[in-house]
């Protein structure tokens, strides 16, 4: 494989983490250095007290070899954080502009590299972090409920967030979109496949209206079934069809899928920590492939939490 | 049309920097250095694009070139180092730290952006074969890749079971009878994008829904309507 499976389609925390590494970060140097050519720029020459912006793994590098002190951002204060709290804790339909883009994985590496350069301590910012996050991870869980086939906004949203909801995003809208191609054009893609039980099945349709019904609501947990109701009688009897056609060509397939991802979706909703990515569920794959998924996905959230705990 | 893609690409970048560069020039002896920015910068993005987009993008031959140029320019830098001794003291330490840093962190992007390009390569071989127009996308190499892979399989299969097989069942490209073996790109995936310009227009959704773009708007879409603007530099990938 070119591409390991948890690389495929969605990015590795670590990755997003990487690419956080390049934004730029104020420091006062503490000693001088000379101007260093890289191949994405220069290091400018440093001169002590004379403060200069950097890519943040250059920071880093210079904070542990105590040759600089970095100037956490404005937004990483206790105070800009209270209010962005508040912000946040005051709209739960938006999220707040007041946050970066990379905020999480900034935020996660000043408080491991340089916990002594913040105004408060260490912990007051991290609770303060980690009290927005579940705020904003609350807010694109209630989101997920406004899920269709054709688009999502998300504004304001960060990188690192976007990530822990892509697999699941892509996976379900492709889905809804398959649905509803099938439903507007059978004819066309499915005239093959359908041939063979058109005759038999017509008894079955409320049956497999039924479960489909079931899985929805489990998929996205819905608390109201309004919206159940609504995506089913959208999607309509023309699904059933669709639904037939799965079942008779691959059996379990969607129920396993779906099982799948509403595991995953309760897991992050009890455990209200930073999960990684959301395992891939796999559409089509036998159990095997489900376990492993789960053991990648164990691993990453390991990875993770230690670099959020600053280990 | 490798080229004009990699123009675009620039383009967009240097539109990046720029306002970049103007809200940070202020600063005394800024880190940026645009030209070697910029390159950065879209090797960043060209990772991001080829890992997120469902389509195979267009090989950027001339970034690359001007990237691995300069991978072989440093590790020049760190061999004149190791072998000229530790000379003038830690500060030279230092500096190669700095450089073997950055130098592992533009290997990985580039690394990042071949194994992505080749994952879709495996995918889509056959449908890259069949089509001349998708091949203009390929790199020399990935192309020669692309062929040798093909015929190997091909051997592979047919070694094992194909031939046993009746001589009406032994293709592996066969489209007629409403089966398509050949996988493609779906285009109608949904990806991640942030809008990067002030109103670039209006996207048609089709059924009549229409969402207007705004710069830093964040939306999930289908790819085939998004496409235009990926291209012309409007909205990024994420």
């Amino acid at each position: 494989m070119a591409l390991p499976l948890k690389q495929v389609g969605t990015f590795m925390p670590s990755e997003i983490s990487f690419l956080a590494e390049n934004t730029l970060v104020t420091i006062i140097p503490r000693q001088a250095m000379e101007s260093v050519e890289l191949i994405g720029g220069t290091i400018p020459s440093l001169r002590p007290m004379r403060r200069i912006e950097i890519p943040i793994w250059v920071a880093i590098l210079l904070k542990k070899q105590s040759r600089c002190n970095i100037v956490p951002p404005d937004w990483l204060s206790e105070e800009n954080l209270k209010i962005t709290y508040d912000a946040e804790a005051a709209n739960m339909t938006r999220f707040s502009a007041n946050l970066p883009w990379e905020w999480v994985e900034v935020g996660e590496l000043i408080l491991a590299s340089a916990p002594d350069d913040l105004a408060s301590p260490p912990h007051v910012i991290r609770n303060l972090l980690r009290d927005i996050r579940e705020v904003r991870q609350a807010k694109a869980r209630a989101g997920l409920k406004n899920l269709n086939e054709s688009y999502l906004q998300l504004d304001n949203v960060g990188a690192m967030e976007l990530n822990e909801i892509r697999s699941f995003v892509t996976m379900s809208m492709n889905e809804l979109r398959t649905m509803q191609s099938t439903r507007e054009g059978p004819e066309q893609q499915d005239a093959d496949v359908a041939t063979n039980d058109e005759d038999e099945d017509e008894d079955d349709d409320d049956l497999l209206q039924e479960s489909y019904d079931d899985s929805m609501r489990t998929t996205t947990s819905y608390p109201d079934s309004n919206d159940t109701v609504r995506h089913s009688s959208r999607l309509g009897s023309d699904f059933a069809s669709t639904e037939k056609e799965r079942s008779s060509s691959m059996p379990d397939s969607l129920v396993t899928s779906n099982h799948h991802s509403a595991a995953s979706i309760s897991h992050r909703s009890t455990q209200s920590r930073s999960r990684s990515a959301l395992p891939q569920p796999p559409i089509y794959t036998d159990d095997n492939d489900d376990e492993e998924d789960e053991d990648n996905d164990m691993e990453i959230d390991e990875n993770y939490l230690n670099a959020v705990n600053g280990n | 049309m490798g080229d004009e893609r990699d123009l675009e690409i620039d383009d967009l970048i240097s539109n990046l920097d720029k306002d970049y560069y103007s809200a940070h020039s202020a600063t005394n002896g800024s880190y940026l250095t645009i030209q070697k920015t910029r390159d950065f910068n879209s090797l960043v993005q060209l990772w991001t694009h080829e890992r997120t987009c469902p389509d195979i993008l267009p090989y950027a031959h001339e970034l690359l070139d001007t990237i691995v140029d300069r991978v072989r320019g440093q590790i020049e830098v760190i061999e004149e180092y190791t072998t000229s001794g530790d000379s003038s003291g830690g500060n030279a330490k230092l500096k190669v730290l700095f450089v073997e840093t950055e130098l592992e962190r533009v290997k990985f992007l580039v690394r990042g952006y071949l194994r992505a390009r080749i994952h879709k390569i495996d995918n889509y071989y056959m449908h890259i074969l069949n089509n001349p127009d998708v091949q203009h996308k390929l790199s020399q190499s990935e192309l020669r890749y692309t062929k040798r892979r093909a015929n190997q399989l091909k051997r592979y299969y047919d070694h094992r079971f194909l031939a046993s097989l009746p001589q009406l069942l032994q293709r592996l490209d066969d489209t007629a009878g409403g089966l398509h073996m050949i996988d493609a790109p779906d285009l109608d995936e949904v990806v991640f994008i942030r809008v990067l310009r002030d109103s670039p227009g209006e996207v048609d959704l089709g059924n009549d829904d229409k969402i207007e773009l705004r710069k830093g708007n964040i939306y999930v879409l289908p790819y085939k309507v998004i496409r235009r603007y990926v291209d012309d530099g409007d909205v990024q990938l994420m």
